[in-house]
Protein backbone atom coordinates (compact mmCIF):
# COMPACT_ATOMS: atom_id res chain seq x y z
CA UNK A 1 0.00 0.00 0.00
CA UNK A 2 2.74 2.34 1.04
CA UNK A 3 4.85 1.44 -1.97
CA UNK A 4 1.90 1.97 -4.28
CA UNK A 5 1.39 5.40 -2.76
CA UNK A 6 5.06 6.27 -3.07
CA UNK A 7 5.07 5.18 -6.68
CA UNK A 8 2.10 7.42 -7.33
CA UNK A 9 4.00 10.43 -6.00
CA UNK A 10 6.74 9.72 -8.46
CA UNK A 11 4.13 9.24 -11.17
CA UNK A 12 2.84 12.71 -10.35
CA UNK A 13 6.35 14.13 -10.52
CA UNK A 14 6.97 12.52 -13.88
CA UNK A 15 3.64 13.72 -15.22
CA UNK A 16 4.37 17.29 -14.20
CA UNK A 17 7.85 17.03 -15.68
CA UNK A 18 6.41 15.83 -18.99
CA UNK A 19 3.91 18.67 -19.08
CA UNK A 20 6.53 21.30 -18.43
CA UNK A 21 8.92 19.64 -20.81
CA UNK A 22 6.50 19.69 -23.72
CA UNK A 23 5.83 23.38 -23.18
CA UNK A 24 9.48 24.32 -22.92
CA UNK A 25 11.26 21.70 -24.97
CA UNK A 26 14.09 23.95 -26.06
CA UNK A 27 15.12 24.78 -22.51
CA UNK A 28 14.80 21.16 -21.51
CA UNK A 29 16.79 19.82 -24.44
CA UNK A 30 19.46 22.43 -23.85
CA UNK A 31 19.72 21.55 -20.20
CA UNK A 32 19.91 17.88 -20.98
CA UNK A 33 23.05 18.45 -23.04
CA UNK A 34 24.87 19.28 -19.86
CA UNK A 35 24.11 16.05 -18.09
CA UNK A 36 26.79 13.46 -17.66
CA UNK A 37 25.09 10.63 -19.54
CA UNK A 38 28.05 8.34 -18.96
CA UNK A 39 27.75 8.65 -15.18
CA UNK A 40 24.03 8.16 -15.45
CA UNK A 41 24.58 4.98 -17.44
CA UNK A 42 27.11 3.70 -14.93
CA UNK A 43 24.60 4.29 -12.18
CA UNK A 44 21.93 2.44 -14.10
CA UNK A 45 24.18 -0.60 -14.37
CA UNK A 46 25.10 -0.32 -10.69
CA UNK A 47 21.48 -0.29 -9.62
CA UNK A 48 20.34 -3.08 -11.92
CA UNK A 49 23.18 -5.26 -10.67
CA UNK A 50 22.28 -4.49 -7.08
CA UNK A 51 18.68 -5.52 -7.70
CA UNK A 52 19.91 -8.78 -9.19
CA UNK A 53 22.12 -9.35 -6.14
CA UNK A 54 19.20 -8.69 -3.82
CA UNK A 55 16.99 -11.16 -5.69
CA UNK A 56 19.80 -13.73 -5.49
CA UNK A 57 20.09 -13.02 -1.77
CA UNK A 58 16.42 -13.85 -1.34
CA UNK A 59 16.85 -17.13 -3.20
CA UNK A 60 19.91 -18.02 -1.12
CA UNK A 61 18.12 -17.33 2.13
CA UNK A 62 15.16 -19.37 1.02
CA UNK A 63 17.55 -22.28 0.41
CA UNK A 64 19.06 -21.54 3.82
CA UNK A 65 22.44 -20.66 2.29
CA UNK A 66 22.86 -17.95 4.89
CA UNK A 67 26.53 -16.88 4.45
CA UNK A 68 25.96 -16.48 0.71
CA UNK A 69 22.79 -14.55 1.38
CA UNK A 70 24.58 -12.22 3.76
CA UNK A 71 27.35 -11.57 1.24
CA UNK A 72 24.79 -10.80 -1.46
CA UNK A 73 22.94 -8.43 0.82
CA UNK A 74 26.19 -6.69 1.71
CA UNK A 75 26.90 -6.40 -2.00
CA UNK A 76 23.52 -4.82 -2.61
CA UNK A 77 24.09 -2.23 0.10
CA UNK A 78 27.59 -1.55 -1.16
CA UNK A 79 26.37 -0.96 -4.71
CA UNK A 80 23.71 1.35 -3.28
CA UNK A 81 26.47 3.41 -1.73
CA UNK A 82 28.37 3.39 -5.02
CA UNK A 83 25.28 4.81 -6.73
CA UNK A 84 25.09 7.55 -4.12
CA UNK A 85 28.76 8.40 -4.55
CA UNK A 86 28.43 8.64 -8.33
CA UNK A 87 25.33 10.79 -7.95
CA UNK A 88 27.15 13.15 -5.66
CA UNK A 89 30.00 13.41 -8.13
CA UNK A 90 27.43 14.28 -10.79
CA UNK A 91 25.90 16.96 -8.62
CA UNK A 92 29.30 18.47 -7.87
CA UNK A 93 30.13 18.53 -11.58
CA UNK A 94 26.83 20.20 -12.39
CA UNK A 95 27.18 22.75 -9.64
CA UNK A 96 30.78 23.50 -10.62
CA UNK A 97 29.66 24.31 -14.14
CA UNK A 98 27.20 26.76 -12.71
CA UNK A 99 23.96 24.79 -12.87
CA UNK A 100 21.80 24.99 -9.80
CA UNK A 101 18.21 24.19 -8.95
CA UNK A 102 17.14 27.65 -10.11
CA UNK A 103 19.11 27.72 -13.38
CA UNK A 104 16.22 26.51 -15.46
CA UNK A 105 13.06 24.42 -15.12
CA UNK A 106 14.99 21.46 -16.44
CA UNK A 107 17.62 21.69 -13.74
CA UNK A 108 14.92 22.22 -11.15
CA UNK A 109 13.41 18.88 -12.09
CA UNK A 110 16.80 17.25 -12.46
CA UNK A 111 17.95 18.12 -8.96
CA UNK A 112 14.58 17.63 -7.27
CA UNK A 113 13.65 14.32 -8.91
CA UNK A 114 17.09 12.74 -8.62
CA UNK A 115 17.38 14.23 -5.13
CA UNK A 116 14.15 12.64 -3.96
CA UNK A 117 15.25 9.39 -5.61
CA UNK A 118 18.59 9.60 -3.82
CA UNK A 119 16.84 10.03 -0.47
CA UNK A 120 14.74 6.96 -1.22
CA UNK A 121 17.89 5.10 -2.17
CA UNK A 122 19.67 6.02 1.07
CA UNK A 123 16.63 4.84 3.03
CA UNK A 124 16.78 1.71 0.89
CA UNK A 125 20.40 1.06 1.85
CA UNK A 126 19.43 1.30 5.52
CA UNK A 127 16.47 -1.03 4.89
CA UNK A 128 18.71 -3.57 3.15
CA UNK A 129 21.24 -3.46 6.01
CA UNK A 130 18.50 -3.85 8.62
CA UNK A 131 17.01 -6.77 6.70
CA UNK A 132 20.45 -8.38 6.50
CA UNK A 133 20.99 -7.91 10.21
CA UNK A 134 17.59 -9.34 11.08
CA UNK A 135 18.12 -12.38 8.88
CA UNK A 136 21.69 -13.08 9.87
CA UNK A 137 20.68 -16.48 11.26
CA UNK A 138 18.48 -17.30 8.30
CA UNK A 139 14.70 -17.43 8.01
CA UNK A 140 13.39 -18.63 11.35
CA UNK A 141 9.88 -17.17 11.58
CA UNK A 142 7.15 -16.28 9.11
CA UNK A 143 7.74 -12.62 10.00
CA UNK A 144 11.33 -12.94 8.77
CA UNK A 145 9.98 -13.89 5.39
CA UNK A 146 7.72 -10.83 5.32
CA UNK A 147 10.54 -8.53 6.34
CA UNK A 148 12.76 -9.97 3.62
CA UNK A 149 10.05 -9.63 1.00
CA UNK A 150 9.15 -6.07 1.92
CA UNK A 151 12.77 -4.95 2.02
CA UNK A 152 13.43 -6.54 -1.36
CA UNK A 153 10.33 -5.05 -2.93
CA UNK A 154 11.36 -1.61 -1.69
CA UNK A 155 14.81 -2.00 -3.19
CA UNK A 156 13.33 -3.10 -6.51
CA UNK A 157 11.10 -0.01 -6.39
CA UNK A 158 14.17 2.20 -6.03
CA UNK A 159 15.66 0.45 -9.04
CA UNK A 160 12.47 0.64 -11.07
CA UNK A 161 12.10 4.36 -10.38
CA UNK A 162 15.59 4.95 -11.71
CA UNK A 163 14.62 3.00 -14.85
CA UNK A 164 12.06 5.74 -15.48
CA UNK A 165 14.12 8.68 -14.26
CA UNK A 166 17.22 7.90 -16.29
CA UNK A 167 15.65 7.84 -19.75
CA UNK A 168 13.29 10.66 -18.87
CA UNK A 169 15.94 13.07 -17.73
CA UNK A 170 19.06 11.92 -19.54
CA UNK A 171 17.96 10.46 -22.83
CA UNK A 172 14.54 11.50 -24.07
CA UNK A 173 14.40 14.27 -26.62
CA UNK B 1 -14.54 4.05 27.43
CA UNK B 2 -17.40 5.23 29.63
CA UNK B 3 -20.58 6.50 28.09
CA UNK B 4 -19.83 10.11 28.97
CA UNK B 5 -16.34 9.96 27.49
CA UNK B 6 -17.65 8.22 24.41
CA UNK B 7 -20.23 10.92 23.85
CA UNK B 8 -17.65 13.67 24.25
CA UNK B 9 -15.24 11.87 21.94
CA UNK B 10 -17.96 11.60 19.33
CA UNK B 11 -18.64 15.30 19.68
CA UNK B 12 -14.95 15.90 19.08
CA UNK B 13 -15.21 13.83 15.92
CA UNK B 14 -17.95 16.16 14.74
CA UNK B 15 -15.70 19.08 15.58
CA UNK B 16 -13.86 18.34 12.35
CA UNK B 17 -16.79 19.93 10.51
CA UNK B 18 -16.81 22.89 12.85
CA UNK B 19 -13.18 23.36 11.98
CA UNK B 20 -13.26 22.76 8.24
CA UNK B 21 -16.28 24.77 7.28
CA UNK B 22 -15.34 28.09 8.90
CA UNK B 23 -11.67 27.55 8.08
CA UNK B 24 -12.45 26.78 4.48
CA UNK B 25 -14.66 29.83 4.17
CA UNK B 26 -12.44 32.12 6.21
CA UNK B 27 -9.01 31.12 5.02
CA UNK B 28 -9.76 29.71 1.61
CA UNK B 29 -12.53 31.90 0.30
CA UNK B 30 -12.48 35.20 2.20
CA UNK B 31 -8.75 34.99 2.84
CA UNK B 32 -8.20 34.33 -0.87
CA UNK B 33 -5.86 31.43 -0.16
CA UNK B 34 -7.24 28.84 -2.54
CA UNK B 35 -5.07 29.18 -4.50
CA UNK B 36 -2.60 31.51 -2.77
CA UNK B 37 -0.96 34.41 -4.51
CA UNK B 38 2.36 33.20 -5.89
CA UNK B 39 5.65 34.12 -4.26
CA UNK B 40 6.61 35.74 -7.53
CA UNK B 41 3.87 38.38 -7.28
CA UNK B 42 5.33 41.89 -6.94
CA UNK B 43 4.82 43.57 -3.57
CA UNK B 44 2.88 46.47 -5.13
CA UNK B 45 0.34 44.12 -6.66
CA UNK B 46 -0.08 42.12 -3.47
CA UNK B 47 -0.47 45.29 -1.36
CA UNK B 48 -3.10 46.58 -3.77
CA UNK B 49 -5.10 43.36 -3.40
CA UNK B 50 -4.89 43.69 0.36
CA UNK B 51 -6.00 47.32 0.20
CA UNK B 52 -8.90 46.54 -2.10
CA UNK B 53 -10.13 43.59 -0.07
CA UNK B 54 -9.18 44.51 3.47
CA UNK B 55 -12.64 44.00 5.00
CA UNK B 56 -13.17 40.47 3.72
CA UNK B 57 -9.56 39.49 4.39
CA UNK B 58 -9.85 40.66 8.00
CA UNK B 59 -12.95 38.69 8.84
CA UNK B 60 -11.66 35.74 6.81
CA UNK B 61 -8.45 35.29 8.76
CA UNK B 62 -10.03 36.12 12.10
CA UNK B 63 -12.66 33.48 11.47
CA UNK B 64 -10.07 30.96 10.28
CA UNK B 65 -7.93 31.51 13.37
CA UNK B 66 -10.96 30.95 15.58
CA UNK B 67 -11.98 27.85 13.63
CA UNK B 68 -8.75 26.15 14.68
CA UNK B 69 -10.24 25.98 18.18
CA UNK B 70 -12.26 23.07 16.86
CA UNK B 71 -9.14 21.49 15.44
CA UNK B 72 -7.85 21.38 19.03
CA UNK B 73 -11.08 19.79 20.19
CA UNK B 74 -10.77 17.21 17.44
CA UNK B 75 -7.18 16.44 18.45
CA UNK B 76 -8.13 15.92 22.06
CA UNK B 77 -10.96 13.58 21.10
CA UNK B 78 -8.66 11.68 18.76
CA UNK B 79 -6.08 11.41 21.52
CA UNK B 80 -8.62 9.87 23.90
CA UNK B 81 -9.68 7.32 21.31
CA UNK B 82 -6.06 6.48 20.47
CA UNK B 83 -5.32 5.98 24.18
CA UNK B 84 -7.89 3.23 24.20
CA UNK B 85 -6.65 1.83 20.88
CA UNK B 86 -2.94 1.79 21.63
CA UNK B 87 -1.46 -1.51 22.64
CA UNK B 88 1.08 -1.33 25.45
CA UNK B 89 2.69 1.95 26.52
CA UNK B 90 0.98 5.21 25.63
CA UNK B 91 3.77 7.38 24.23
CA UNK B 92 2.38 7.30 20.70
CA UNK B 93 -1.00 8.51 21.93
CA UNK B 94 0.68 11.48 23.54
CA UNK B 95 2.52 12.07 20.29
CA UNK B 96 -0.83 12.22 18.52
CA UNK B 97 -2.06 14.76 21.07
CA UNK B 98 0.99 17.00 20.90
CA UNK B 99 1.24 16.75 17.12
CA UNK B 100 -2.44 17.48 16.65
CA UNK B 101 -2.49 20.46 18.97
CA UNK B 102 0.68 21.92 17.47
CA UNK B 103 -0.73 21.50 13.95
CA UNK B 104 -3.78 23.47 15.05
CA UNK B 105 -1.48 26.09 16.55
CA UNK B 106 0.52 26.24 13.31
CA UNK B 107 -2.66 26.90 11.36
CA UNK B 108 -3.87 29.46 13.86
CA UNK B 109 -0.70 31.51 14.17
CA UNK B 110 -0.07 31.67 10.45
CA UNK B 111 -3.46 33.39 10.10
CA UNK B 112 -2.25 36.20 12.37
CA UNK B 113 0.41 37.27 9.89
CA UNK B 114 -2.07 37.60 7.07
CA UNK B 115 -4.57 39.23 9.40
CA UNK B 116 -1.99 41.84 10.39
CA UNK B 117 -1.28 42.62 6.75
CA UNK B 118 -5.01 43.14 6.20
CA UNK B 119 -5.26 45.26 9.35
CA UNK B 120 -3.08 48.07 7.99
CA UNK B 121 -2.82 47.48 4.25
CA UNK B 122 -1.96 51.11 3.46
CA UNK B 123 1.56 50.63 4.83
CA UNK B 124 4.69 50.00 2.76
CA UNK B 125 4.00 47.20 0.22
CA UNK B 126 7.29 45.58 1.18
CA UNK B 127 5.90 45.09 4.69
CA UNK B 128 2.71 43.57 3.34
CA UNK B 129 4.82 41.16 1.32
CA UNK B 130 6.99 40.36 4.33
CA UNK B 131 3.93 39.47 6.38
CA UNK B 132 2.53 37.40 3.55
CA UNK B 133 5.82 35.53 3.13
CA UNK B 134 6.08 34.99 6.90
CA UNK B 135 2.67 33.40 7.00
CA UNK B 136 3.63 30.89 4.34
CA UNK B 137 7.03 30.07 5.77
CA UNK B 138 5.35 29.47 9.11
CA UNK B 139 2.44 27.42 7.80
CA UNK B 140 4.43 25.25 5.41
CA UNK B 141 7.64 24.63 7.29
CA UNK B 142 6.05 23.54 10.55
CA UNK B 143 4.89 20.39 8.78
CA UNK B 144 6.90 18.23 11.20
CA UNK B 145 4.19 18.55 13.84
CA UNK B 146 1.59 17.23 11.42
CA UNK B 147 3.88 14.29 10.68
CA UNK B 148 3.94 13.53 14.40
CA UNK B 149 0.23 13.05 14.77
CA UNK B 150 -0.36 11.38 11.41
CA UNK B 151 2.43 8.85 11.83
CA UNK B 152 1.60 8.36 15.52
CA UNK B 153 -1.97 7.61 14.54
CA UNK B 154 -0.84 5.30 11.77
CA UNK B 155 1.43 3.22 13.99
CA UNK B 156 -1.17 2.89 16.74
CA UNK B 157 -3.80 1.84 14.21
CA UNK B 158 -1.44 -0.70 12.60
CA UNK B 159 -0.60 -2.24 15.97
CA UNK B 160 -4.27 -2.73 16.89
CA UNK B 161 -4.71 -6.48 17.30
CA UNK B 162 -8.49 -6.54 17.60
CA UNK B 163 -10.20 -8.97 15.29
CA UNK B 164 -11.87 -6.05 13.61
CA UNK B 165 -9.42 -3.17 14.13
CA UNK B 166 -10.85 0.14 15.26
CA UNK B 167 -9.23 1.87 12.33
CA UNK B 168 -8.61 0.20 8.95
CA UNK B 169 -5.01 -0.56 8.06
CA UNK B 170 -5.26 1.22 4.73
CA UNK B 171 -6.23 4.43 6.52
CA UNK B 172 -3.14 4.10 8.69
CA UNK B 173 -0.86 3.54 5.71
CA UNK B 174 -2.31 6.41 3.70
CA UNK B 175 -1.86 8.71 6.71
CA UNK B 176 1.77 7.69 7.07
CA UNK B 177 2.42 8.18 3.38
CA UNK B 178 0.69 11.60 3.29
CA UNK B 179 2.79 12.63 6.27
CA UNK B 180 5.98 11.66 4.40
CA UNK B 181 4.88 13.78 1.43
CA UNK B 182 5.13 16.86 3.64
CA UNK B 183 8.90 16.49 3.46
CA UNK B 184 8.74 18.08 0.02
CA UNK B 185 8.04 21.34 1.82
CA UNK B 186 11.70 21.35 2.77
CA UNK B 187 12.59 22.64 -0.68
CA UNK B 188 9.74 25.17 -0.83
CA UNK B 189 11.93 28.13 0.26
CA UNK B 190 14.04 27.68 -2.86
CA UNK B 191 11.23 28.49 -5.25
CA UNK B 192 9.19 31.57 -5.99
CA UNK B 193 7.34 29.91 -8.83
CA UNK B 194 6.72 26.50 -10.24
CA UNK B 195 5.35 23.29 -8.80
CA UNK B 196 7.55 23.33 -5.69
CA UNK B 197 6.69 26.87 -4.56
CA UNK B 198 4.06 27.51 -1.88
CA UNK B 199 1.38 27.87 -4.53
CA UNK B 200 2.55 24.93 -6.63
CA UNK B 201 1.23 21.42 -7.19
CA UNK B 202 3.59 19.66 -4.82
CA UNK B 203 3.70 22.18 -2.01
CA UNK B 204 0.15 23.44 -1.95
CA UNK B 205 -2.37 21.13 -3.58
CA UNK B 206 -0.76 17.83 -2.58
CA UNK B 207 0.03 18.60 1.10
CA UNK B 208 -3.28 20.35 1.85
CA UNK B 209 -6.19 18.63 0.18
CA UNK B 210 -5.51 14.89 0.41
CA UNK B 211 -4.61 15.18 4.13
CA UNK B 212 -7.78 17.23 4.70
CA UNK B 213 -9.84 14.47 3.11
CA UNK B 214 -7.96 11.91 5.18
CA UNK B 215 -8.81 13.87 8.36
CA UNK B 216 -12.50 13.68 7.55
CA UNK B 217 -12.28 9.92 6.97
CA UNK B 218 -10.37 9.51 10.24
CA UNK B 219 -13.16 11.44 11.98
CA UNK B 220 -15.76 8.99 10.69
CA UNK B 221 -13.80 6.04 12.06
CA UNK B 222 -13.07 7.98 15.23
CA UNK B 223 -16.79 8.40 15.79
CA UNK B 224 -17.44 4.72 15.22
CA UNK B 225 -14.47 3.74 17.39
CA UNK B 226 -15.75 5.85 20.30
CA UNK B 227 -19.04 4.03 20.07
CA UNK B 228 -17.39 0.61 19.90
CA UNK B 229 -15.11 1.39 22.80
CA UNK B 230 -18.12 2.27 24.92
CA UNK B 231 -19.80 -0.99 23.87
CA UNK B 232 -16.63 -2.88 24.75
CA UNK B 233 -16.56 -1.17 28.13
CA UNK B 234 -20.24 -1.86 28.83
CA UNK B 235 -19.97 -5.55 27.95
CA UNK B 236 -16.77 -5.91 29.98
CA UNK B 237 -18.52 -4.24 32.91
CA UNK B 238 -21.54 -6.52 32.56
CA UNK B 239 -19.26 -9.55 32.37
CA UNK B 240 -17.45 -8.59 35.56
CA UNK B 241 -20.70 -7.88 37.41
CA UNK B 242 -21.94 -11.31 36.38
CA UNK B 243 -18.68 -12.91 37.50
CA UNK B 244 -18.83 -11.39 40.95
CA UNK B 245 -22.49 -12.16 41.48
CA UNK B 246 -22.32 -15.75 40.27
CA UNK B 247 -18.81 -16.53 41.55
Amino acid sequence: MFIAADASLFALLFFQFSRDRSSQSVVFDEGQQHLAVLLGTVNTLVLVTSSWLMASAVRSLQRNAVPTGMRLIAGTAALGLVFAAVKIIEYVLALRSGHTVSTSPFFMYYFVITGIHLVHLMIGVVVVVVVGWRLRAGIRKPLDRTVLECGTVYWHLVDLLWMFIFPMLYLAR
Amino acid sequence: MTKNESQLARLCAWAVALYFIPFGIGWGLLGRMIPPYPASMPAEELAQIYRDNASTLRIGFALAAFATTFFFMWSIGLFRVMLATERGGKILSYTVLVGGVLTGADLMFSCFFWLTAAFRPEQDPALIQLLYDLGWMWLDLAFGVAMLYMIGFGVIALRDTREKPLFPKWLAWIGIWLAMEFLLELIMPYFRSGPFSWSGLFNFWVPFFPPATWMVIVSVYMYKAAKRLNDEYESELARRVEETTTG
